[in-house]
C-alpha cells in the first residue's frame, strides 16, 4: 500500500468520527468506538490490497453493532429521538428553521436511507465506496441517493409549511 | 427549495457534528509510538504511567464505624482513584472484604486483591455483584446462541451455575444484585430492539426476584436497577430519571431524588446514585449552561437528606466559542462519574470516573469514596491535599480548597513524595507545613518546595483557605558534579572524582541517571551507570558527614528512577534488566542493605511492567502493568506486605 497508515488516519479520522457520532449520538461512545475502529485498522492496514476506505468503514459498521450488542443496557431514551448534538448547535441555528426540519425529516426516513445519508454525506464517502458497504452497485447507490434528498426536499417543505 | 439547497443544507448539518480532535491527536501519537524501539516502549511505559493517578487509604481511621446518621452528617474523608482503564474496558464491579470482582467484558471477571490479578470467571461478562458473605457471585452473560443468562457462581466450589436464560436474544438482564439475606437475585429485565441508525428502543423494563431454590420470579416493579433495602420489605430503583422507593408489603412508591444508578449500602442506612445537574453562568458575555455530573448520597429510610460526594468543574470553554461571540454554550462536567458501587462495610462508594478529555491518554479511573462521621484534623486534610495533587486527583484536591485555582495539574518535573513538617495557629488560624518532592525519571534533578498550608472550618472539618510559599530547594547533577541550588546560589556539593574508587563502577565512562534528596536525613541518594550499561551502582551521600556509601550494586541493570521514604530509611528503585528488558520494583532497608524484590509477590499474575509510583509518607505506591490494564498496590515496608489500596 502506497499510503501509510498514519496518513491514511490522518486523512480519515473527521469522516470515521462524523458517521459513528451521527450513528451513537453521544461523544463518550463514540470516542470508544472510534479508538477500537482505528485499532483494529492499525492491526490489518497491511493485508488490504484495495478500497481501504471502504474497508475501514465496514470495519466502522461492525464495530458499532458489536458496540451495541455489548452495551446493551446503557440505554439513553434520548438519543433516540433527538440529535444528540451538544445544544450549542441548536441555539446557534436556532433561527434556521430549514435545517431544524432537515433534521427532522432525516430522522423520518427508512434507516438504510439514514444510513446513505450518513455515508454520502456525513462521512464523505463516494457513491463507488457507498456500494461496496451497502453491497449495491455504483448506479443503484447514485439514484437512492437522488430519491433521498427529492423525499427529503418534499418533506422539508411540508414541514415549514407546518 | 430546491434539491441542491437540502445538500447545502446536509453540508451545514455535517459540520454541526462535532470531531474530537483531541482523541485523534492522542491516538496518532499511540500509532506511532508502536514503531519505537523496545527499551524506548519499556521506559516510555514507567514514565507514562507515571503521569497516571492513584491513591489509597487512612487506615488509622478503622475504629471510626459508621454508625446511623444522616447521609448529609457524613464526611468526605479521602477520594481515591486507583485502577487506571485505560486498556481496561470494566463494567460494573464488586467488592468485599478488601477483594475486587471487576469484569472485563469479552474478557470475564477478574479478582484483584493483594496477589494479584487474577480471572476467576472465564464468560464474557459486564456486571458482577458478591452475596451479602462473600461466598457468592452473581453475574450476567450471554449465550453461544447470543441470547442472555445469569449465573451464580460458587466462589468455594468454583462451580457456575445458571439460574436464568433469556427467551430470545432480544431480551436483556442487567444489574443483578443479591437480596440481604442472600436467597434471592433481583436483576433488571428489559426487552431491548436496537435500531440499526441510531440507538435502540426499549420496549419493556422490569425489576424481577428469582428465588435462588425454588427459581421462581417475581416482578417486583417498573423500572430498572433496583436494590433491596436491608431490615426493610422495600427496593429502590430507578424510573424516568427518579431515584424511587418502594414498600413491597403496600406496593407505595415513594420519589428519593431526581438520579440514576442508584445503589444501596448494604447496612441499608444509604443510597448513591447518580445525579445530573444543569447548571448556568456567564462567561464573557456567553450564558454557559453546564450539565454536571456527580454522585449524591441520601438516607435510604428516612429519606430527610442528601449529599453531594463529589465535586465536578466545567470543562474549559473551547477557543473558538469566545472567539465567535456565541451566545448560548452547553457543556458538560470535566468529569463524568457513574455506577456507584457500595463496599462492604458500607463506609466507601467505588465509582467510575471518566475525564472528558482526552489529554492524559488514559481517562477512564476507579476511584474510591470514603465516608466516615469524623471530621478531619488541618494535617490530615493537608495530608490529602497533597495526595490528590502527587495523583492528580484534582477534584478532590477542589474539595478540599476554599478558592481552587482553575489550573492544578502540575507535569514535569512530576511531585513524588510529600512529609508534613509541623503544625500550629497564627493568630489563631490553624496551619500546616508541608514539603513536596519533585523528581524526573531519567534525569539527575530533584527538587524539594515547602510551604505553609492555612485552614478554616468547614461543613467537612477543614478547608484550605491560602498556601504560603516557604521556599525550595533544588538538587541537580551536571556533568558528574553535584550542587544544591537555594535562593538562587548554586552550591557545589561534590564531584565524580570524590566518590571512594572502590564504590564507583569498574569501567570509568560513567553516567548519573537519576537523583533523590532526602529532607529527613539530609541525604541525597543517586546512580553511576557504565555508558555501556554493563553495570549500575545506586549511591548515598550524607551531606552533613560528607559521606558515600554504595547501597547496591546491579549488573547489566539501567534504572530510571529511585524515590526515598519521607523518614529516609527506605529507599524504592525501578531497574530495567538490560538483556531481558524486565523491569524490577526494589525497596531497599537503608540501614540493614536488605532487598526486597516487589516483582516476586506476585507469582501468579503475568507482570508487563512493573514500577515504583510514590511514597505515601512511610508506605510505597506502586504498580503493575499487565495485558489487560494497569492497578495499583501499596507496600508496606515495616510489615513487609502488600496491600491493595
Amino acid at each position: 500500500m502506497a499510503e501509510s497508515f498514519l496518513e491514511f488516519y490522518e486523512k480519515n479520522f473527521d469522516d470515521v468520527y462524523r458517521y459513528v457520532y451521527f450513528k451513537i449520538g453521544n461523544k463518550w461512545d463514540t470516542d470508544d468506538v472510534v479508538s477500537e475502529i482505528f485499532k483494529k485498522a492499525y492491526e490489518k492496514y497491511k493485508t488490504i490490497k484495495s478500497n481501504p476506505r471502504s474497508w475501514l468503514f465496514s470495519i466502522a459498521k461492525n464495530t458499532i453493532t458489536d458496540h451495541y450488542r455489548k452495551n446493551k443496557n446503557v440505554t439513553l431514551e434520548d438519543d433516540l429521538s433527538s440529535f444528540s448534538y451538544p445544544d450549542i448547535f441548536e441555539n446557534k441555528f436556532e433561527k434556521e428553521a430549514e435545517i431544524d426540519c432537515l433534521k427532522k425529516s432525516i430522522y423520518s426516513l427508512p434507516k438504510e436511507e439514514i444510513e446513505i445519508i450518513n455515508l454520502k454525506y456525513f462521512a464523505g464517502m463516494t457513491h463507488r465506496e457507498i456500494s461496496q458497504i451497502v453491497e449495491k452497485t455504483e448506479d443503484a447507490v447514485k439514484m437512492k441517493a437522488f430519491r433521498i434528498i427529492q423525499k427529503l426536499k418534499n418533506l422539508v417543505i411540508k414541514c415549514l409549511e407546518g | 427549495m430546491d434539491e441542491k439547497r437540502i445538500e447545502e443544507n446536509l453540508n451545514k448539518l455535517k459540520d454541526l457534528i462535532p470531531v474530537n480532535y483531541q482523541l485523534k491527536e492522542s491516538l496518532k501519537k499511540r500509532f506511532k509510538r508502536n514503531r519505537w524501539t523496545k527499551i524506548g516502549i519499556a521506559i516510555t511505559v514507567a514514565a507514562a504511567v507515571l503521569l497516571m493517578v492513584f491513591s489509597f487509604s487512612i487506615k488509622n481511621l478503622q475504629d471510626n464505624l459508621i454508625t446511623k446518621v444522616n447521609a448529609e452528617e457524613l464526611k468526605i474523608i479521602n477520594q481515591i482513584s486507583f485502577i487506571s482503564l485505560g486498556k481496561i474496558n470494566a463494567g460494573k464491579i464488586a467488592e468485599y472484604n478488601e477483594t475486587l470482582y471487576v469484569p472485563l467484558y469479552e474478557k470475564g471477571i477478574y479478582k484483584y486483591d493483594n496477589k494479584g490479578f487474577e480471572k476467576i470467571i472465564d464468560k464474557p461478562a459486564g456486571e458482577v455483584a458478591v452475596s451479602p458473605d462473600g461466598k457468592k457471585l452473581v453475574f450476567i452473560t450471554s449465550t453461544s446462541d447470543g441470547k442472555n443468562a445469569i449465573y451464580i457462581k460458587d466462589l468455594k466450589t468454583q462451580k457456575e451455575t445458571k439460574i436464568i436464560e433469556s427467551k430470545n436474544r432480544d431480551t436483556y438482564y442487567s444489574n443483578p444484585g443479591f437480596s440481604p439475606d442472600g436467597n434471592k437475585v433481583i436483576y433488571t429485565e428489559q426487552i431491548i430492539v436496537p435500531r440499526e441508525t441510531h440507538g435502540f428502543e426499549v420496549k419493556e423494563s422490569n425489576i424481577n426476584a428469582i428465588d435462588l431454590k425454588s427459581l421462581k420470579v417475581t416482578k417486583l416493579a417498573d423500572g430498572s436497577c433496583g436494590s433491596f433495602v436491608k431490615t426493610k420489605d422495600a427496593i429502590v430503583f430507578e424510573r424516568d430519571n427518579k431515584i424511587i422507593y418502594r414498600n413491597l408489603k403496600e406496593g407505595s412508591e415513594k420519589i428519593i431524588d431526581e438520579g440514576k444508578n442508584p445503589s444501596v449500602s448494604p447496612n441499608g442506612y444509604y443510597i448513591a446514585y447518580e445525579k445530573n445537574e444543569p447548571q448556568k453562568e456567564k462567561v464573557e458575555d456567553i450564558n454557559v449552561t453546564v450539565n454536571m455530573n456527580n454522585i449524591w448520597i441520601a438516607d435510604a429510610a428516612s429519606f430527610t437528606t442528601k449529599k453531594q460526594v463529589t465535586l465536578n468543574v466545567p470543562k474549559d470553554i473551547p477557543l473558538e466559542v469566545l472567539k465567535e461571540k456565541i451566545q448560548n454554550y452547553v457543556t458538560s462536567g470535566l468529569y463524568t462519574y457513574f455506577w456507584p458501587v457500595w463496599n462492604s462495610d458500607s463506609k466507601s462508594i467505588f465509582v467510575l470516573k471518566n475525564l472528558n478529555e482526552d489529554i492524559r491518554g488514559n481517562t477512564m479511573q476507579l476511584m474510591k469514596i470514603e465516608l466516615s462521621r469524623e471530621e478531619l484534623t488541618p494535617t490530615e486534610v493537608v495530608k490529602k491535599f497533597l495526595q490528590a495533587i502527587i495523583i492528580r486527583d484534582e477534584d478532590f484536591a477542589r474539595v478540599l480548597m476554599k478558592n481552587p485555582p482553575t489550573i492544578m495539574t502540575v507535569s514535569s518535573p512530576h511531585p513524588v513524595a510529600y512529609e508534613i513538617l509541623g503544625s500550629g495557629t497564627e493568630e489563631g488560624k490553624p496551619y500546616v507545613d508541608a514539603s513536596l518532592t519533585y523528581g524526573y525519571i531519567m534525569n539527575g534533578y530533584c527538587s524539594v518546595s515547602k510551604s505553609r498550608y492555612y485552614l478554616s472550618p468547614d461543613s467537612n472539618g477543614y478547608i484550605i483557605d491560602s498556601i504560603k510559599d516557604l521556599g525550595t530547594v533544588e538538587f541537580i547533577e551536571k556533568n558528574g558534579t553535584f550542587y544544591k541550588i537555594e535562593n538562587n546560589v548554586e552550591t557545589k556539593l561534590f564531584d565524580r572524582r570524590e566518590i571512594p574508587k572502590e564504590i564507583l563502577p569498574d569501567n570509568l565512562n560513567t553516567h548519573s541517571t537519576t537523583l533523590i534528596y532526602s529532607p529527613k536525613t539530609n541525604t541525597i541518594f543517586f546512580t553511576m551507570q557504565t555508558n555501556d550499561r554493563s553495570q549500575s551502582k545506586i549511591i548515598s551521600y550524607d551531606i552533613s558527614q560528607r559521606a558515600f556509601k554504595l547501597i547496591d550494586s546491579l549488573e547489566n541493570t539501567i534504572i530510571p528512577d529511585i524515590k526515598v521514604d519521607s523518614s529516609g530509611k527506605y529507599l524504592a528503585v525501578l531497574a530495567y534488566t538490560n538483556t531481558s528488558q524486565q523491569s524490577n520494583a526494589y525497596v531497599y532497608n537503608l540501614k540493614t542493605g536488605k532487598r526486597e524484590d516487589l516483582r516476586s509477590r506476585f507469582a501468579d499474575t503475568k507482570i508487563e511492567e512493573i514500577s515504583p509510583q510514590f511514597w505515601q509518607q512511610d508506605k510505597l505506591i506502586f504498580l503493575i502493568s499487565l495485558k489487560e490494564g494497569v492497578l495499583y498496590y501499596v507496600y508496606d515496608p515495616y510489615k513487609d506486605e502488600v496491600l491493595i489500596p
